[in-house]
């Protein structure tokens, strides 16, 4: 589906912003120079309004993803529910380096509070969020969404 | 109503906030965030925090409104603690390379540091509290959120100097309707720049530079070439100066604004090295003529449909050829007074002098960043090679006396080499809004009614209102004029036309506030007040010139017969005048 069709389903107004931004990731899997244009012109809103917002979210690309990226909320509450464990042990199965851009198919990064934080420690692979994560249950999801 | 501050009572009206009143009265109160141009504020940077006695925190005083039974105190204890630290955070994330940094001495940050003196930086790691490769890794994560653009051909950016005061993101939406920068990303990752961090592709009205506390936005630094320019014995460095660049300069230099500072300009420019020191407001004049007739013609040709826009404000040029082309063909053909200079140095003087243009080194000290660009258009080469080679802002001129140290209030005044150096009242007032209107007028009432001006000062038009408009009466005919500053007014008025809801016969635009006086180059700080000064300093001078009307200038007389002919002759059309370019993407 084209971008134009997408933003059809939505009316111009600014509080239908990130949902239309979410459903042309979801389609294009990136919100592109291109389509943040043609975002920003639907909506009346500046070209730097609509990458500002597209760039805000963590869940949002603004590039091409090349490689498949494992994001671990490094927010504080999750952080307390020993998050950075969870990290470590991605880092030690996945033989990769917390944002380090080396490994060819994986990356892996800290997200920033998706507002699930009575569920934590959260992560999360292409777009799905895994809640309640424990140190052991990471070997189990990576062998499952990798 | 009344309130109380530091146990005074001052009496303030309603829906004030604490910062204005305190600024009324000279209550010093440090801000990173507010600006008088920048109004409502948002209370990003937390320096401007005060004790009340209606709240339990502190409050920032940019943001509060008064109210009723309002006890405020600015220095206490707590107070002052709370902005040593919020300083100290802001230094921690801050490049602070503050001895190489071209905005020493001249930063707001540097200087609350000064004031507030963080003693200790907590939130900086020091060497050994860190394991190796912990020190690496905190600076890998930094530079991989650091934004450089110097791809542009006017403004630098490095986004480590940026304390996210936001400053630039409002100047840019709310007065110059661009919006080329936003906030991109989030938390520490938080970088003000352009979307997909292209290089920046705005009207470089460079205000953004202006309202900048520290070096995060400045213009392109380019004083090393004036430098080699001076050091190559083949170049005769030839600069001129603008009209509003004498009124400013001194501050620069600890005078206050409006301080009329020209002969000193001449003397340190020829300190510096320079050959001959020439005047933009010549140019200005012969601008001004070139304009005239061009008006006079349009009117003659039968009831113009459509106004006449002037075209001395490059970044207006570029506004107009970026967002409104429909309006290209309305903008008045004649080049902008620096670049009628630059081409004339290069054809006349040069032919005059016997010497060859591309020995000419043509340098032009401007209160303007967009100039920059204005220089390196491909239509500015009425010589065959580039007519202005450099530009500097009245900032970098300042930076390289300082670097050579020159200090202009010791050397003695000196005057404009005469060849191209003669002007009239009517070319100083170039500088603000409303100027190169009433230059024009100056000279195209005359030629309409063929009768002498009584009374030059056209006050109708005079004022410091964004939008004005006026009616000028030449004999049977009506001028319909308007005049607006900054870019906001600017679209306002073209939305006007376009709509049908105004007719004007000749408009007046000035991208920055009140015109080039509060131009992207000028000493900062910059507010309406020393505008206001400067400005005020432009009229006397005006007033007290021999010469107060652009035709009557002896230069433009003597350049018209002994190389251009006439007005809007052929040999003019070909110097003097431009074409625009669409260029909507």
């Amino acid at each position: 589906m084209n971008i134009q069709k997408i933003l059809l389903r939505f009316g111009p107004k600014a509080e239908n912003l990130l949902a239309a931004l979410r459903e042309i990731q979801k389609e294009n899997g990136y919100i592109g120079e291109k389509e943040s244009k043609q975002v920003a012109e639907y909506f009346g809103i500046s070209e730097a309004q609509a990458y500002s917002a597209a760039s805000f979210y963590d869940l949002l690309e603004t590039g091409k993803p090349v490689k498949k990226i494992i994001r671990v909320c490094s927010g504080g509450v999750c952080v307390s529910e020993r998050s950075l464990e969870i990290i470590r042990q991605v880092e030690r199965m996945l033989h990769i380096e917390l944002d380090n851009d080396a490994h060819p198919k994986y990356k892996l990064e800290t997200m920033s509070c998706v507002g699930r934080c009575d569920r934590g420690p959260v992560m999360e692979i292409d777009g799905k969020i895994f809640e309640g994560v424990r140190v052991e249950m990471v070997g189990e999801i990576l062998k499952d969404y990798i | 109503m009344q309130i109380k501050i530091n146990n005074q009572s001052f009496e303030c009206q309603e829906e004030e906030t604490i910062l204005a009143v305190c600024k009324r009265n000279g209550i010093r109160i440090p801000t990173l965030c507010a600006h008088p141009d920048l109004l409502p504020s948002e209370g990003v940077c937390r320096m401007c925090l005060v004790e009340t006695n209606q709240a339990k925190g502190l409050v920032s005083s940019c943001t509060q409104k008064i109210c009723e039974g309002l006890e405020v105190r600015t220095e206490t204890e707590k107070v002052n603690k709370a902005r040593k630290i919020n300083l100290e955070l802001l230094w921690a994330d801050h490049a602070g390379k503050c001895a190489f940094c071209e905005k020493n001495g001249r930063c707001e940050l540097q200087n609350l540091a000064k004031e507030y003196g963080p003693d200790e930086f907590k939130f900086v790691p020091r060497r050994k509290e860190l394991k190796p490769n912990d020190e690496l890794d905190l600076l890998k994560d930094n530079w991989s959120h650091a934004v450089f653009d110097d791809a542009n051909p006017c403004l630098a950016r490095d986004s480590q100097y940026c304390v996210e005061c936001r400053r630039c993101v409002r100047v840019c939406k709310n007065i110059q309707t661009v919006e080329a920068y936003g906030l991109n990303k989030r938390s520490s990752k938080t970088n003000v720049g352009t979307p997909y961090e292209m290089p920046l592709d705005c009207i470089f009205c460079g205000q953004c530079s202006v309202v900048c506390p520290t070096a995060a936005i400045t213009e392109k630094d380019e004083t090393h070439k004036f430098e080699e320019a001076v050091a190559d014995p083949k170049k005769m460095v030839v600069v001129q100066f603008a009209p509003s660049v004498r009124f400013a300069f001194g501050e620069e230099f600890g005078q206050p604004p409006g301080t009329f500072w020209e002969g000193k300009l001449v003397a340190s420019l020829k300190e510096l090295g320079a050959d001959k020191v020439f005047d933009t407001t010549f140019a200005a004049d012969l601008t001004i003529v070139e304009e005239a007739t061009e008006l006079l013609l349009k009117i003659k040709s039968g009831k113009a449909p459509r106004p006449m826009f002037t075209s001395c404000c490059p970044s207006w040029i570029l506004f107009i050829e970026k967002y409104f082309p429909e309006f290209i063909p309305d903008i008045s053909t004649s080049k902008s007074p620096q670049q009628m200079l630059g081409a004339l140095l290069k054809t006349y003087w040069a032919e005059k002098e016997k010497i060859h243009p591309e020995n000419i080194f043509s340098v032009s000290v401007m209160p303007c960043i967009s100039k920059k660009y204005e220089a390196q258009r491909e239509e500015m080469k009425a010589s065959g090679t580039r007519d202005v080679d450099l530009v500097l802002t009245v900032r970098e001129l300042a930076r390289l006396l300082r670097k050579k140290k020159i200090d202009p209030s010791q050397l003695k005044d000196q005057n404009f080499d005469p060849a191209l150096g003669i002007s009239t009242g009517a070319g100083i007032l170039f500088g603000q809004s409303g100027g190169v209107m009433e230059a024009a007028l100056r000279t195209a009432v005359e030629k309409i009614s063929g009768k002498e001006l009584g009374k030059l000062e056209f006050e109708v038009i005079r004022g410091d209102a964004e939008y004005r408009t006026a009616e000028i009466e030449i004999g049977s005919m009506k001028l319909k004029v308007a005049i607006v500053h900054e870019i906001r007014n600017a679209r306002k008025l073209l939305e006007d036309l376009k709509a049908g809801r105004a007719d004007y016969d000749f408009v007046e635009v000035m991208s920055c506030p009140n015109g080039c006086i509060g131009g992207g180059g000028m000493p900062q700080p910059t507010s309406p007040t020393a505008r206001k000064a400067r400005i005020q300093a432009i009229f006397t001078r005006d007033k007290n010139m021999p010469l107060r009307k652009s035709h009557e200038n002896p230069a433009v007389k003597k350049i018209y017969k002994e190389f251009l002919g006439a007005p809007g002759s052929e040999k003019a059309e070909e110097l003097l005048h431009t074409g625009y370019v669409n260029r909507k993407k």
